[in-house]
């Protein structure tokens, strides 16, 4: 056996026997335990949810298939449009029950990312007062997500580098402490020989345990129950998590060749975690605000309320339905169509669509350019760039809401494409209905109403991985580098 | 035509200065094998430069270190293959037993050691055999040094540097000091040490060389050495 | 006091002091400034829109009054003016409330949810500064105090020559609590209150709130210098004070946090807001049926004794609604009622959480001070509640006196849309506020460390 892994083995030997190396690595398993643990229960209250609104939807339809039984009877009771779920309009604007659901991924139990403030599950609705689609949200502690979660990435982010600081962080320089390092130097032996053997043998430990307490904990809380289709993903995010552990490993290597002692390595690396941590990622979060222009909210309210109000007010309205009327073949020459509630509220949310489209189309394009321009600047911290490879793989990210607010918008106008002819030939030929029924009875394709078709892209947890991967090796290298140059002679 | 062997310690002309200051002006040394040397001197006069050179950790600006003709300062670790050191405080790793850091340490060197061969080295340097699996945290600074020893006896190295070896030590420590330092003579192990102990040096040394400001101004033979020889040495080139 | 005064001297010249201090100020100045500025800017949009809204509710055309509730308006909440410090949960609530007829909406668009996803990451503000990085750089300040002394031997020497080491420690302590005060209450007195009374905030009580908030803020730093003096009294090393106060650090301010949501989520858990959304459809859908309306149309005649609703003194409709308005009122009362109270429940177990950590505790109670806290909130909620419910009813009682049928058809116009004030939502007064607990908690986490340190000098040994 080489000098070098008989040294490594020596080294690894040593390690093994701190009493601190057990404790840290107790520590981070109960951690990562905890943090698989509540992953699981957050993703089984997002699949209980999801199963709740599927439940909410058939109980909405079964009703409404009820109600159409009930009302194609002669009654005296009189039935208001918004009672009557057997037409086309009542049902669009007053019983449908659909959402557009962000079920969540395989690996949804890696980082909470975004899902505890975007919503996994929006109800499309047709109410009067909808202005966005992105307003839904469901409310709960504030006190909780001031907090933040206690998940896994938190654990693999952020306490798995304390946990290398406190194993290798006063290696080298502890020995220069107590005077161990001029014996050590005495011997036929270069620093870069000794700094390898030591931080190997503490990079070696780490990345083992750390990786077989992760998967266990994943296997046993239940967080991952199935690996099939995400095993390329699992695969690199293993390795991101095995660079991760290395770059903070060279990170302590460089601190120790400053051979400034271990009071000044270990305050150094705290505040590099620290600078890391919350500093730079602060610092990134106001470049992006400064980088991309936010679209406020208030003013698209204004704007909203302006279109309203143009609408409500005035000849507009009258005017406006009377134009959006003349598109439809065999309508224009019906007058008394433009008094018709049904298709002056058709007539009206046509013109807030158009009206508002450039509104809407701007947070739409600055939810995807905020997603993709953080996604950037979360490289500037090894911190969130580990995260931030996390929640892509979690399906948790920003990028995967955009994309499903999109998505739901786009199922919004699926749904009015549906109504809309529906209720228009019901209003140029109303259905007869029989003797004594209240009821329009025009409609009762209750199935054939569009359903939400959820995507769930796995290849970008697979990219997401591969670019933290790539990026967390180049600046391990790029750590590993100046402290292996720094490391060629022994301090004097 | 024979070369005579290099000496195992070749100290030539050499100038070391730290900025403004110079730590060692001209200093020339030679030693042979199983030669034990002293080196005399006040604080700053250049004692701890000259180790260093000797194992590397700092280059000379002019003039040449060489053990056993290797040039220190261009190739340390090859020249430290021939260097044993026992610093002023044997720091040793607490967490770990005697016989554990030797074997840590001979490892660091290249070497191999079975658990039989460690425990006769230390007791060879003078550790009671109780104490060899007994953590370090729980020696005094005698038992460190005799740990010290045994790393070096491992070695077998050609020259042995010893920084104020019996600083610190209980008379009876020095004694086993002493002896020790004897016997590695005597199997034809150079010594070179660092000092301030007079009465040690008049005991074990070959030969005693006096380092004032940055070179050697008086080279005595210790056998010539009485107490009142001594004492004076003390006042005029000591007392600083 | 001349002890105080040599160690403070000695502490000035200190270069680690300058730099933490230039640090820590550049820190909170910067976070203290963008929040004042993004503040500013949505006082001053709030304030237009809220305008403009008034201007579209008294300017609406003639029309049923029912049309006019539908048509509505939408109200603000007004932000703490001490959000600029800590904005609390403010970042995690609705900003705006939709009011129009029979619809409890949420208060909604969150920061939170508009805000870039590193965000959250990083440092949101000055109070984040304040709770995680001020006892690092307290700790890097204190650590050392005896540790360091011990190490070089001057303890020895100190305590050998007859120093008092309860005297000493006081001193030191004085000396860098008074550092402190300078670096970190100063700013924050000076800075936050211009930034905070410029906003224009009536009703806020910004100095009463502000003074005993920096004195919070000043007392969990203590906290922590107390703490990490006391590991320097009796670690053997500053490397172990260091350490020891690190990990205390890492545990308290890092992990507990975090720790607290799964305890308190277990021990306290609130209602679902989805669950509640869906007992209050429930008991809505059977209200609104056909069947349902003409069973209370028939009960509404058969009160008054007439049999065909032009008979009736009042609008059939407008009573109707007004009574299937009640009847929603008493389901939202009952529904979000229980859901508030079981989140304001939750809230103060979040308080008692501070038991784990003083981060937890001053959380809690600088929210409260700021008057960003979840009690605020619903506070709000319920105001603009209330304020629609005032709406619905002045709109229904006017359908009520104006009965319509046959050729009859009644619209109102400017004159009843004034009779509806505007929003005026007044805040929580600070008297009314609950800090009770994590201001006892905080004492207490204070008194406990000065216990231990009390202890620490009693047994210290050079």
């Amino acid at each position: 056996m080489s000098r070098a892994l008989r040294l490594l083995a020596v080294e690894t030997g040593m390690v093994l026997r701190e009493k601190l190396t057990w404790a840290v690595l107790a520590t981070l398993f109960a951690a990562l335990l905890l943090g698989a643990h509540m992953g699981a229960a957050r993703v089984d209250a997002e699949r209980a949810a999801l199963a709740g609104a599927a439940a909410e939807e058939a109980r909405a339809v079964a009703t409404a298939r009820e109600t159409f039984a009930r009302y194609a009877q002669p009654t005296p009771a009189k039935i208001n449009a918004w009672q009557d779920p057997t037409n086309a309009f009542g049902y669009m604007t007053q019983f449908l029950t659909v959402h557009a659901v962000k079920p969540p991924s395989p690996l949804a139990a890696l980082a909470t990312g975004q899902s505890d403030v975007q919503p996994a599950l929006v109800r499309v609705s047709f109410g009067s007062s909808t202005v966005f689609d992105d307003v839904a949200y469901e409310l709960g502690s504030a006190v909780r997500l001031k907090l933040g979660a206690f998940d896994f990435a938190f654990v693999l982010a952020v306490l798995v580098p304390l946990a290398v600081i406190a194993l290798a962080g006063t290696r080298l320089s502890a020995e220069g402490d107590s005077g161990t390092l001029r014996l050590i130097a005495a011997q036929p032996i270069g620093p870069r020989a000794v700094a390898g053997a030591k931080f190997g043998a503490v990079a070696g430990i780490l990345v083992a345990a750390i990786l077989a307490q992760a998967g266990f904990a994943l296997w046993a809380t239940g967080a991952i129950r199935s690996v099939a289709g995400t095993t390329t993903t699992l695969a690199l995010l293993a390795g991101t998590l095995a660079a991760y552990i290395l770059l903070w490993v060279a990170a302590c290597a460089l601190v120790a060749t400053l051979w400034r002692g271990a009071v000044a390595a270990l305050s150094i690396l705290v505040l590099a975690w620290t600078l890391f941590t919350v500093v730079v990622p602060a610092a990134a979060s106001l470049a992006a605000d400064l980088l991309t222009d936010k679209p406020s909210r208030i003013a698209a309210i204004d704007a909203s309320r302006q279109v309203q109000d143009d609408f409500a007010n005035g000849s507009a309205g009258p005017r406006l339905t009377a134009q959006w009327l003349n598109r439809i073949p065999g309508a224009a020459e019906r007058a008394d169509l433009v008094e018709a509630p049904e298709i002056k509220r058709l007539a009206r949310d046509a013109h807030y669509d158009a009206e508002l489209d450039a509104h809407r189309e701007s947070f739409r394009t600055y939810d995807r350019q905020i997603a993709a321009l953080s996604r950037w600047l979360a490289l500037a911290s090894p911190v969130t760039t580990f995260d931030f490879a996390l929640q892509g793989a979690a399906g948790t990210d920003a990028g995967r809401h955009a994309a499903f607010l999109a998505s739901a918008a786009a199922y919004r106008r699926t749904l009015r494409a549906f109504f809309e002819p529906r209720i228009v030939a019901q209003a140029l030929n109303p259905v007869p209905v029989c003797g004594g029924c209240q009821a329009r009875l025009d409609f009762d394709a209750y199935d054939a109403v569009p359903r939400f078709q959820p995507t769930l892209d796995l290849d970008t947890g697979h990219d997401a991985s591969l670019r933290a991967l790539a990026w967390l090796t180049a600046v391990g290298v790029g750590l590993a580098l100046p402290a292996w140059v720094r490391l060629r002679i022994w301090p004097a | 035509m024979r070369h005579a062997p290099d000496p195992v310690l070749a100290i030539g002309d050499v100038v070391k200065r730290f900025g403004g200051r110079t730590a060692l002006d001209g200093l020339t040394l030679t030693l042979r094998a199983g030669e034990v040397f002293a080196l005399l001197g006040p604080n700053g006069a250049g004692k701890t430069t000259t180790i260093n050179l000797i194992l590397g950790f700092l280059r000379a600006d002019t003039g040449t270190v060489r053990v056993c003709g290797i040039d220190a300062g261009a190739d340390p670790i090859v020249a430290r293959e021939a260097i044993a050191y026992i610093p002023e405080q044997v720091a040793l790793y607490p967490g770990l037993s005697g016989r554990e850091n030797l074997r840590y340490f001979t490892t660091l060197a290249g070497l191999a050691l079975a658990r039989d061969e460690a425990d006769r080295l230390l007791e060879q340097a003078g550790l009671a055999v109780e104490a060899h699996t007994r953590k370090a945290a729980s020696y005094s600074k005698g038992m460190r040094q005799k740990v010290g020893i045994a790393i070096a006896l491992a070695r077998r190295a050609r020259l042995l540097l010893l920084d104020e070896p019996t600083s610190g030590l209980d008379p009876s420590a020095s004694a086993d000091f002493s002896s020790v330092v004897r016997a590695a003579a005597a199997r034809g192990t150079t010594v070179l040490m660092a000092t301030h102990d007079l009465y040690r040096v008049k005991e074990v040394a070959d030969r005693v060389g006096v380092l004032q400001a940055g070179r050697i101004v008086e080279e005595i033979d210790p056998a010539r050495l009485d107490h009142a020889a001594l004492e004076r040495l003390y006042i005029e080139r000591l007392a600083s | 006091m001349r002890l105080v005064r040599a160690e403070l001297g000695q502490l000035l010249r200190d270069a680690r002091l300058r730099w933490i201090g230039a640090v820590l100020v550049i820190l909170l100045s910067v976070a203290l400034v963008g929040a004042w500025r993004q503040a500013a800017r949505d006082a001053d949009a709030v304030q237009r829109i809220t305008q403009a809204e008034r201007g579209r509710w008294l300017g609406q055309d003639a029309k049923n009054p029912h049309a006019a509730d539908h048509y509505g308006l939408w109200v603000f909440k007004p932000s703490a003016p001490l959000a600029i410090l800590d904005p609390g949960v403010e970042p995690y609530t609705g900003r705006m409330v939709r009011i129009e007829a029979h619809l409890f909406n949420d208060a909604v668009f969150r920061a939170v949810q508009d805000a870039n996803p590193l965000t959250r990451a990083g440092l949101g503000s000055v109070a984040d500064i304040v709770q995680l990085i001020v006892p690092l750089a307290v700790i890097l300040l204190g650590f050392s105090a005896f540790a360091a002394d011990r190490e070089r031997g001057t303890l020895r020497l100190a305590l050998g020559n007859g120093a008092a080491p309860g005297r000493l420690f006081t001193a030191r302590l004085a000396a860098l609590l008074s550092a402190l005060a300078l670096v970190i209450g100063a700013p924050l007195l000076v800075l936050g209150g211009l930034a905070a009374a410029n906003l224009d905030a009536p009703g806020w009580e910004v100095w009463p709130r502000l003074v005993p908030w920096v004195a919070a803020q000043l007392a969990y730093a203590a906290a922590f210098l107390i703490l990490a003096m006391t590991l320097s009294l009796t670690a053997r090393t500053a490397r172990a004070a260091l350490a020891a106060s690190l990990l205390a650090w890492v545990l308290l301010c890092v992990a507990a946090p975090r720790l607290a949501t799964v305890g308190v989520e277990a021990a306290a858990p609130a209602l679902s807001y989805r669950d509640t959304r869906a007992r209050i459809d429930g008991a809505v859908r059977g209200h609104r049926t056909a069947e349902a309306s003409d069973e209370r149309a028939k009960a509404i005649l058969a009160r008054y004794g007439v049999t065909a609703p032009d008979a009736l003194p009042v609008d059939l409709r407008g009573l109707m609604s007004s009574e299937n308005e009640q009847h929603y009122f008493a389901v939202f009362d009952a529904a979000f009622g229980a859901f508030f109270d079981s989140l304001l429940r939750q809230e103060r177990a979040y308080a008692w959480a501070g038991l784990l950590s003083p981060r937890i505790a001053l959380q809690a109670l600088s929210a409260t001070l700021a008057g960003t806290d979840f009690p605020q909130h619903v506070r709000f909620v319920w105001a603009a509640e209330h304020y629609r419910r005032g709406i619905s009813e002045r709109m229904n009682r006017a359908i009520i006196d104006n009965p319509q049928g046959g050729e009859r058809r009644y619209t109102a116009g400017h004159d009843l849309w004034e009779t509806v004030p505007p929003f005026d939502y007044v805040p929580m007064p600070l008297a009314g506020a609950t800090f009770a607990v994590p201001f006892a908690i905080l004492a207490a986490w204070l008194a406990v460390l000065g216990g231990a340190a009390a202890l620490a000098i009693r047994r210290l040994k050079p």
